[in-house]
């Protein structure tokens, strides 16, 4: 009985530690799907020039950046008041809604260079990010799994 | 119809009249709205404090909030909406040595609206016993863009001909509202000149319309078309035939027979139908 209630325990802080580290790996997959948008949007310029509506309709896997993009169209066609959805594990919150409030107000020169500049930020950005997730994101599951293994050891 | 305006303008407009021409939004002024009301057209003014502001959101609604996307339209000063309504701008425009590199400041726009009048080259068309080259002639707002279309109708149904429709400014098709014909194709956006052109070498059109005649080059892009056998049917600006044949441009290609006919508008009735080979 204490050896099975040990290793629930010693999963559940493994999996824990690992959950709270979780959103350095989240914030990498956020800032590369936006600087893939980004591109997206920079190649739009060179060629189609569809509007940023067509555009804010890009298909992502990325659950968290695509409600970004629905509330930035919400927001843009005058149908939500609220502001813009970051999620909670970017810290970059003005990064984003400068960014995003931005869009479209220039011709295509401007909104080249708004692009342009945008893009070298992030890319800054996503190296420190993954520098932040090689150091942290598997400490967390190797102290959750220490922990547990110091709760299962006294247990036993 | 008219989804580029806030809400409350819209409605506002919208309860003017049952049928709307045109729509005058001027900073600081009341809006203006020209419409029928008792089979008569007539002019209504309504008061509403519009600001720069305003008319700023509503180019960028009419943009599709992406400036960059009509920004070769916008520095022509006119943008044709998703329906169809062609909004022509006033405001201060910005440039570098000759060439416009933006507008900005804006302070008015004249909306108009494009209605299809189904038959409304009925007349003229039943006359012709073999397709023709045709310029349509009237001073603004007396149903050219409208005839231009209602004619090519015809050409690509009871002709059976391939028509091409050299849409400078999207008015004629309104991006696919208006029914242009079984046989009809679209170039969009493009200069009358490249649109001419490039229609005759890949389209193989039978027929080329195109509304509003006025630079040297879109006179030569019909000249090109009207030499390579394909006919021709355009509009032009003018009250009648004496001050048509003012203009150089459209003088000479009259006299090198790009067109058989002219027709000549007024009030959306055609008051002459012209041989060219009289003048």
């Amino acid at each position: 009985m204490n050896i099975v209630l040990g290793c629930t325990l010693l999963i559940a802080c493994t999996l824990i530690g690992k959950y709270s580290t979780s959103k350095y790996k989240k914030r990498v997959d956020f800032f590369e799907e936006f600087i893939r948008f980004n591109n997206v949007l920079k190649r739009n310029l060179h060629f189609k020039r569809e509007n940023i509506l067509k555009l804010l309709d890009y298909n992502t896997k990325n659950q968290e950046f695509s409600a970004t993009l629905k509330s930035v169209k919400l927001k843009i066609c005058g149908i939500s008041r609220d502001r813009i959805y970051i999620p909670e594990f970017i810290e970059e919150r003005d990064f984003f809604t400068s960014y995003f409030d931005c869009l479209g107000l220039d011709c295509s020169v401007g909104e080249l260079d708004l692009l342009n500049e945008y893009e070298l930020i992030s890319n800054e950005k996503l190296l420190k990010i993954k520098d932040n997730c090689s150091k942290f994101s598997k400490l967390g599951s190797k102290l959750g799994f220490s922990a547990g293994m110091v709760v299962m050891i006294l247990l036993l | 119809m008219l989804d580029f305006l806030p809400t409350k303008l819209k409605t506002l407009v919208l309860s003017s009249f049952r049928v709307i021409y045109e729509i005058r939004i001027r900073v600081g002024q009341d809006l203006t709205v020209k419409g029928l009301e008792n089979q008569k057209v007539s002019v209504k003014r309504i008061s509403y404090n519009i600001s720069s502001d305003d008319v700023n959101k509503i180019v960028l609604s009419l943009t599709d909030f992406s400036l960059f996307s009509k920004e070769e339209s916008l520095k022509r000063g006119i943008i044709t909406s998703s329906n169809g309504e062609r909004v022509g701008i006033c405001g201060e425009f910005v440039y570098d040595g000759n060439k416009i590199i933006g507008v900005k400041n804006f302070t008015s726009l004249c909306i108009r609206l494009p209605h299809e009048v189904r038959g409304c080259s009925e007349t003229f068309f039943n006359t012709l016993t073999y397709p023709k080259s045709v310029l349509v002639v009237s001073p603004p707002f007396h149903g050219k863009t409208t005839f231009l279309r209602d004619l090519g109708v015809n050409y690509a149904d009871k002709f059976n001909l391939n028509v091409l429709y050299v849409d400078e400014k999207d008015e004629l098709s309104a991006n696919g509202k208006f029914y242009l014909g079984k046989n009809a194709d679209v170039i969009r956006y493009s200069t009358k000149q490249f649109g001419f052109i490039s229609g005759v070498r890949a389209i193989n059109p039978d027929v080329i319309i195109c509304d509003e005649l006025i630079t040297d080059e879109d006179c030569d892009g019909a000249e090109f078309s009207a030499l390579s056998g394909v006919k021709v049917i355009a509009s032009a600006h003018a009250n009648s035939t004496e001050n048509l044949l003012k203009k150089p441009n459209i003088s000479r290609i009259i006299k090198n027979r790009v067109f058989d006919k002219i027709v000549i508008l007024n009030n959306f009735e055609i008051i002459d139908c012209i041989d060219t080979e009289s003048l």
